[in-house]
């Protein structure tokens, strides 16, 4: 009970609910219980929907929509007494927040307000809880700019959110959360909209805020890297629920529960290589790529770094003179070579902007213009994309999607092309019943089986996974990587896996390209690659992992 | 500056093109406006007199030219029905119109501002339930029906006004504009409903934002959050808004005028449209288009002004 | 509690709002739908005898100052005002979703030409342009439908082609692409039911545009000419016996009232749906 006294916060069996359309309540997160002492840093970890931000933010009276805690108490210490935040008046609990507990957020962009430069959203910290004069105020923000890692700050504070790179605004909700050196941080997912290289960058400059103003932070993330560089130690949630919980060491060294051991075994690739036996190349080439280049045709206007969105309002507001734009070409993927053999999985890895999203989509035939030369042993290969959301039409059934290229290539009856569907359907772990349903009534991953058997249904031997996994949930991943690795060796195909994800590509790939400002900068065998990384960027790559 | 000339010169094209389009516009109609002044029983002498004065005999280009180099003077030539020129049949009719607009306009913003944020700070409250039933109802009234009712109720049953009747703001510039009051109501009560339902909904959109939870998490206070942080954000989509709202008032103003029976543009342009009095109609669409242009390209100066995202260094 | 229950009473006022709207509109549909077939009296019938006569239980929303059944007339002009709103609109949504379709698709220089003469056009009111076309091409029914029909197009091209342009950037579409379907399949059978929604949200709001430039324009007798009734000619006719019989103004006008009522409350609906299906 005397350690209970010192923890800054503590939440005792907190309950979370929305209100249902119909009525009563629907609970989001049951009992949860975990606490923060003075100074320390705690993660949560949890897939989506686990109950991670909805916990966090419902403790500060932060959650919309009419969710509130139903059961449980929030206690924070104020002073020497605690207070019970969740009973606490709207006037007391706004001068908790931003003074004492501070808040950043995952998408800095829309975080911040548009119309205000953020020299005067970290300001009015200041005005909101002190009573410095004006140019005090002034002097302070831009001493905490500074102090956040940002260069040229006199010219920055007038500046306004669209004009920033990611990474400078989330420094500035960092510079903003921090001025007044609050006890606590809480930060929802405060790096996943960043590039890794970026994100390391910044859990660097929160570590340096909890030494050095003894700030403690409680960062939410579903992302076992981050938690375990920043925090000492960790609370794994999953349905709502607290799972385990310890020092991040232990945790993660010897989990206990079956969920934190299949969390970790899909984020750790290193020990959990999906494709043992690579069989050795089989000398048949199916795509061999030579000097090729890949253009984006954009609208000539004066480009500046983070102001496209700029340009792109002002062509559309100018009137006639949008007309008169003269069209320059920006060349986004640079003389790359490379060949790819059959039966191979082979992976892209690079950060976003890099080109290798660009690079599948030239090579799908997405993009006309390009340079160099590229030869495809099949005709038309197909493609796996990303959002699971945007792939498939929603106003057709999953049946009319299947049989859409048997239709369209006039292969078999229709009797014929609706078995294959169904066949094909049973193939990716869904079954006939999907046959007659819409896309809408469908999980992610299931979106992502039917999305996998369209670019199946037309037996091309060439594959494109553009990030087929990133919009899926850790364990979801797992089950779609497996699939993808059965359905391979199934139907003798040629993969090419882009993704940012270091851990993915490692556990699938058996060759990997490093993509970087359009180029190829280092290639080689999975293994090579992740045990003995020669281009400096790739070493950073892998130095912003796990 | 360079924003601002491109700008300027696009609207003054937009312009040209619009009195080009008018004028090929009534040169396609048949009929001869010699004919349709002198009536059909003049001598053929006089017809061809009348058309050489009138300049129908020389060729379409140069009389596109004499139309624009008149337009821009100011001088669209003699109505043909009337036969005066038709600048000054215009000017006499642009006070009524004129006044008209700015009374409506006045009431919109001053009535729909503080109803719109009154129903998005209490959203789902007794008030804001009021008040979108009420404005659900009334955007459905057309404005000569309630140019109509009104008549009926304020006019005729309550006598607050002589239903017909209207002074010049020269004469009485206090009786020019109680005649202007009712008529402007009609024209502004829809155009009120519309406004409050649309800055209702941009608040609440706001509202949702993610940057209304930071400011929270600062510590605002929902009054602080309303003022100092979403009203600006959600008045920027109204401001496009109240650009077409000024055009729909002119619009009503044509219809309205007949109601209430006020010697303004639209009645001018109607009883034009009626008599196939075609210097007139060509006058009053140029210069019905040059107030919508005009307004349009103020609107996307505001919008310069207020949001950084499209201002142009 | 306060916010359970502020959440909990949303939905009901949404489904409540659409069930009045469809009710309104479906009244209104079959009140001119049996005016078709079928008027108590002749519309056109006049009797000296019966000028002016309030409602009475024979006439129940009186007679004009011809002596004509004003309920009948109602009917019948009700009728009139419908066909030229659904004409003009079919018009304006089979035309304006081919340009809307093929220049949101295709883009380019056409495109961007395109877009601002509709951008300058649907900067004017609907009644305005319509005014200046009657004064063109003269005032009857069936000019009308042409003036409403050709101003409509730009509304609605300019509401697919801005559903297209984002459309056609989903992965789907690469997708159907990739399967080998052709630019036309892709543009009619793959992206044009997802505009739907949208569609059926401006449909509504086309016909109430229509239905009130209808009534204004034949109020201004510049729309529907004689021996054709109109709601909006009937309240020209009635402004003149206003003193001595206001039902003759009420009934049209309640009737347009209640006509575009109906269709907002329904537009209105649909919108929010979409917006929350958005959301997702």
């Amino acid at each position: 009970m005397v350690e209970n006294e010192r923890h800054l916060l503590e939440l005792c069996g907190v309950s979370v609910g929305f209100p249902e359309k119909r009525r009563g309540l629907k609970l989001v997160t049951q009992g949860v219980s975990l606490h923060v002492n003075p100074g320390e840093a705690v993660g949560i970890v949890g897939e989506s929907g686990s109950g991670k931000s909805v916990s966090m933010l419902a403790s500060v009276g932060l959650l919309s929509g009419g969710g509130r805690i139903v059961e449980g108490s929030v206690r924070f210490l104020h002073g020497e007494k605690y207070i019970e935040l969740n009973t606490l008046g709207q006037k007391e609990l706004n001068e908790v927040r931003g003074d004492e507990i501070s808040m950043i957020f995952q998408e800095p962009m829309t975080s911040l307000n548009p119309l205000m430069s953020v020299g005067h959203q970290v300001e009015e910290m200041l005005v909101l809880h002190t009573d410095c004069e004006a140019g005090e105020r002034r002097e302070k923000v831009l001493a905490m700019l500074k102090e956040a890692g940002l260069s040229d700050v006199e010219a920055l504070y007038g500046k306004y959110p669209h004009q920033l790179s990611g990474g400078m605004r989330q420094r500035v909700m960092i510079a903003m959360a921090m001025i007044l050196r609050p006890k606590l941080l809480i930060a929802d997912e405060p790096t996943t909209a960043l590039d890794v290289t970026v994100q390391a960058k910044i859990l660097k400059l929160l570590k340096k805020f909890q030494t050095e103003y003894g700030t403690a932070i409680l960062l939410i993330s579903h992302d076992l890297g981050v938690i375990k560089s920043v925090c000492s130690r960790a609370v794994v949630m999953c349905g709502g629920r607290v799972v385990e919980q310890g020092g991040v060491e232990n945790l993660f060294g010897q989990p206990k529960e079956d969920y934190t051991k299949k969390l970790l075994a899909a984020a750790l690739g290193k020990e959990n290589v999906l494709r043992q036996a690579h069989t050795q190349n089989s000398g048949e080439v199916v795509v061999r790529v030579t000097d090729y280049s890949v253009f984006y045709e954009e609208k000539a206007q004066k480009t500046k770094r983070g102001a496209e969105g700029d340009c792109d309002m002002a062509a559309k507001k100018s009137g006639l003179s949008a007309l008169l734009c003269k069209k320059t070409r920006r060349e986004v993927v640079k003389h790359v070579s490379f060949e790819l053999y059959a039966g191979e999985i082979v992976g892209i890895v690079g950060e976003s902007g890099c080109g290798k999203s660009t690079l599948a989509k030239a090579l799908a035939g997405l993009n006309p213009l390009t340079g160099g030369t590229a030869f495809i042993s099949c005709s038309q290969p197909q493609m796996v994309f990303q959002d699971p959301y945007g792939s498939l039409n929603p106003t057709k059934t999953i049946g009319w999607l299947l049989t859409e290229p048997l239709r369209l290539h006039h292969v078999g009856t229709k009797e014929e092309q609706r078995r294959a569907a169904c066949e094909m359907l049973d193939k990716v772990g869904l079954g006939a019943e999907y046959y007659s349903r819409y896309p809408g009534t469908l999980s992610g991953g299931q979106r992502q089986r039917v999305a996998i058997a369209m670019a199946i249904m037309l037996r091309r031997r060439f594959i494109l996974l553009d990030e087929p996994v990133s919009a899926l949930d850790v364990t979801v991943q797992e089950q779609i990587l497996v699939l993808l690795v059965k359905l391979q060796k199934e139907f003798g195909l040629t993969y090419l896996f882009i993704s940012h994800d270091m851990n993915v590509i490692h556990r699938i790939c058996d060759r990997v390209f490093v993509m970087y400002g359009g180029e190829i900068v280092e290639s080689g065998e999975a293994l090579q690659i992740f045990d003995n990384p020669k281009h400096p960027y790739t070493k950073k790559l892998l130095g912003a992992r796990v | 500056m360079r924003y601002y000339l491109k700008k300027i010169i696009s609207l003054i094209m937009v312009l040209f093109l619009i009195m080009l389009l008018t004028f090929i516009a009534f040169q396609v109609i048949p009929g001869d406006g010699a004919v349709t002044r002198l009536g059909v029983d003049a001598t053929p002498e006089a017809i061809e007199a009348l058309r050489e004065s009138l300049g129908l005999n020389k060729s379409l280009p140069a009389r596109f030219f004499s139309f624009l180099g008149g337009a821009v003077r100011g001088d669209f030539g003699i109505s043909y029905h009337y036969s005066k020129p038709v600048g000054e049949l215009l000017a006499a009719r642009l006070p009524a119109t004129v006044g008209l607009a700015v009374i409506s306009i006045l009431f919109i913003v001053a009535v729909s501002v503080p109803l719109g944020l009154l129903c998005s700070r209490r959203e789902g409250g007794v008030a804001d339930r009021v008040i979108t039933f009420v404005t659900q109802t009334l955007m459905a009234v057309p404005a000569f029906f309630l140019g109509i009712i009104i008549t009926l109720v304020f006019g005729l049953a309550l006598r607050w006004f002589s239903p017909g009747g209207y002074v010049s703001p020269g004469e009485d510039f206090m009786g020019f504009l109680s005649y202007m009051v009712f008529p402007a109501i009609s024209i502004a009560i829809p155009k009120i409903a519309m406004t409050v339902k649309f800055l209702k909904t941009s608040v609440l959109r706001e509202l949702k934002l993610d940057y209304v939870r930071t400011a929270r998490s600062k510590g605002n206070t929902e009054r602080a959050i309303l003022w100092k942080h979403v009203l600006k954000n959600a008045l920027i989509p109204v401001i496009t808004f109240m650009g077409m709202v000024i055009a729909d008032v002119l619009a009503g103003s044509i219809v309205v005028e007949k109601v209430f029976n006020l010697p303004g543009v639209g009645r001018l342009l109607i009883t034009a449209i009626s008599n196939r009095d075609y210097p007139v109609v060509e006058a009053v669409v140029v210069y019905i288009a040059s107030v919508v242009l005009i307004v349009n390209f103020v609107v996307d100066l505001l919008y310069q002004k207020v949001d950084p995202r499209v201002r142009i260094e | 509690m306060k916010s359970t229950e502020k959440k909990r009473r949303q939905p009901n006022t949404v489904n409540w709002s659409l069930a009045v709207g469809i009710a309104l509109v479906s009244a209104v549909l079959l009140f001119v739908f049996v005016g078709l077939f079928y008027t108590p009296y002749d519309p056109m019938e006049m009797s000296m005898a019966l000028k002016n006569k309030p409602p009475s239980l024979s006439h129940p929303f009186g007679t004009d100052y011809m002596g004509r059944d004003v309920l009948s007339r109602v009917m019948d002009g009700a009728g009139t005002t419908f066909l030229i709103g659904v004409v003009t609109v079919v018009i304006g949504l089979v035309l304006g979703t081919l340009v809307g379709a093929f220049t949101g698709y295709y883009g380019g220089l056409a495109d961007e030409i395109l877009m601002r003469l509709n951008d300058t056009l649907t900067s004017f009111p609907s009644i305005l342009l319509a005014l200046v076309f009657v004064s063109v091409i003269g005032t009857g029914k069936y000019n009308i439908i042409i003036a409403l029909g050709v101003i409509f197009i730009p509304s609605f091209a300019r509401v697919v082609r801005s559903e297209y342009i984002v459309q056609k950037e989903l992965d789907y579409v690469s997708n159907a692409r990739l399967l080998g379907a052709g630019n036309l399949r892709i543009m009619f059978v793959h992206i044009l039911p997802n505009t739907a929604p949208i569609l059926l949200s401006s449909v509504t709001i086309g016909l109430n545009n229509a239905i009130l430039a209808e009534a204004g324009m034949s109020y201004l007798s510049l729309g529907v000419q004689p021996p054709d009734p109109s709601l909006g000619r009937m309240l020209s006719e009635a402004q003149g016996y206003f003193m001595s019989a206001p039902w003759v103004a009420l009934a049209p006008g309640m009737m347009i009232v209640l006509t575009v009522l109906g269709f907002s409350m329904i537009s209105e609906n649909i919108g929010r749906r979409e917006r929350d299906f958005g959301g997702k």
